[in-house]
């Protein structure tokens, strides 16, 4: 269907700014609609970006979560840490049909506290473990994939929120 | 405007009731328009007998606070604080009786400081303001080394807050209460906040010169003015007990730069050493910056907290939603070049 979602959401976003924000005085209202044109803008990015963007950080993150697992698969005093990723490192079944942002969340989600927990552990398991090999090369593998992840969640932040936000 | 339930009629009813001295006409109310934590409400009355009176009514938004402590908390803090010197608009009282409840929220009452938040010329660049600048930096300091020497123990403050074991603790202390009210109400993992965490506690100073009150947000918008003094320091919903060196962190612009063809006539260092001079403390500049990236954290903490309203669909007021995005992505940046996570 054209327009498509995120353009009808743009056309909103303009007309709203346009149109509506200039004729709204009362201070609280303005405020508020600042905002709010602040977010459909927001709401226009995610349309059209959120389903790949998700997609990539849940392939992102099983592969972080991959190089935690070998690391303390393979190193003395890392149970904690283990623990915490092997339950997630299993890939979900896929059978080819469509899956929603919901569901692409909760994947995401699930990996995401898996990594949370597994950098808690690792932190827990550092005056024991910080010295073995590859245990700096694993904490700069979650760095990186924390600086990609914030990359990818700025490409829907940045363009978005401009001017005065209230 | 919908969900006015602090109304005209409303107020006029309970403050006649409340204030028992006589029917109260409601002259002007007027609802703050920036803030986003909590809603404040400037109410001005007539009272029997010619009499006026100003007040101001807190509570919190339709499905809670951003911030995670709560009404009570801010008012308990307001109530302690009329045993200091600190100069504050007194707390008059704290309604939680169901039949006056508005909007079915609790509130509290407090009165009306005459003055005003800004002050004219202040971010004003040009040379003729930078004396007013100065001034109204030194003011401010005077006023936050009143806090950070009060005796807090004996105003009680030890009763609502987290106590730092000692001044080398109080950053550890910090740490512990947010990442605690945190994981009390989380929805979605933060790695980052997770790997800044572990940064955060390898560097925390241990220079307190002791533990103090905090304010919290301080600085230019938080404060009431007249005269070039202040009268009412406000906002204390993220007060707690800590390292002073926590409030230069906080500090909303009330710490300029003013220099002039080369010669520093105020800043950061003679900021510092002024505060020194008034309070007998001294605070580690190395503190503030480390305070600052703390600061993400509670950022982190109420922007994440923003969320919960619109996810359980107790409010859905738009600033909610951008608090609990944009705001805690540039947070959860922050913490994120602190912790070395640009730099992999």
């Amino acid at each position: 269907m054209r327009p498509s979602a995120e353009e009808i959401v743009r056309s909103i976003a303009a007309t709203f700014d346009e149109y509506l924000l200039p004729e709204i005085d009362e201070p609280f209202a303005h405020s508020l609609a600042l905002t709010v044109s602040n977010l459909l803008r927001h709401v226009a990015l995610r349309l059209e970006q959120e389903g790949p963007m998700l997609v990539a950080e849940i392939a992102d993150l099983r592969a972080v979560l991959a190089e935690i697992q070998a690391f303390a698969g393979a190193s003395p005093g890392c149970d904690a840490v283990l623990a915490r990723v092997a339950p997630a490192c299993g890939a979900r079944p896929r059978d080819g049909s469509y899956v929603g942002i919901s569901e692409l969340h909760d994947e995401a989600a699930e990996l995401g506290w898996a990594l949370q927990h597994a950098i808690h552990a690792l932190d827990g398991a550092a005056p024991t473990v910080a010295t073995l090999d590859g245990y700096a090369e694993v904490r700069q593998s979650i760095r990186r994939h924390l600086r990609r992840s914030l990359e990818r969640e700025g490409a829907l932040i940045v363009p978005a929120f401009t001017g005065e936000r209230r | 405007m919908p969900d006015l339930s602090i109304d005209r009629p409303f107020l006029e009813r309970y403050l006649t009731e409340r204030l028992d001295a006589g029917p109260v006409t409601v002259d002007e109310l007027r609802k703050y328009p920036r803030g986003v934590s909590r809603e404040t409400w400037f109410v001005t009355c007539s009272l029997p007998g010619g009499r006026v009176r100003s007040l101001v009514v807190r509570r919190d938004l339709a499905g809670g606070s951003v911030c995670p402590a709560t009404l009570r908390f801010e008012y308990e803090v307001y109530r302690r604080l009329e045993a200091t010197a600190v100069p504050i608009a007194p707390a008059l009282w704290y309604e939680d009786d169901p039949d006056w409840l508005a909007g079915g929220r609790e509130f509290y009452v407090r009165d009306h400081v005459e003055g005003s938040w800004e002050v004219p010329g202040f971010t004003d660049p040009a040379p003729e303001f930078d004396d007013l600048r100065i001034e109204i930096s030194r003011e401010h300091l005077r006023k936050m080394a009143l806090i950070h020497t009060c005796d807090w123990a004996a105003a009680g403050f030890a009763e609502i807050m987290d106590v730092p074991p000692d001044p080398t603790a109080c950053a550890a202390t910090a740490i512990d209460r947010l990442l605690g009210q945190l994981e009390a109400f989380q929805i979605e993992p933060f790695p980052v906040v997770a790997e800044a965490a572990g940064w955060l506690r390898e560097h925390a100073p241990k220079t307190a010169p002791r533990v103090s009150l905090l304010k919290g947000t301080n600085g230019l918008g938080e404060e009431v003015l007249r005269d070039g003094k202040i009268v009412a320091m406000s906002d204390w919903e993220l007060s707690s007990l800590g390292d002073p060196a926590s409030d230069f962190a906080h500090m909303q612009d009330f710490m300029p730069t003013v220099a002039r063809r080369g010669e520093v006539r105020w800043s950061v260092a003679q900021g510092l050493e002024y505060y020194e001079e008034v309070s007998g403390l001294h605070v580690d500049a190395a503190a503030v910056d480390y305070y600052r990236i703390l600061g993400a954290l509670e950022m982190v903490v109420f922007a994440h907290n923003a969320a919960l309203p619109l996810v359980q669909g107790t409010d859905h007021l738009a600033r909610l939603a951008w608090v609990s995005t944009e705001v805690l992505y540039w947070a959860k940046n922050l913490l994120a070049g602190a912790a070395g996570v640009f730099a992999a």
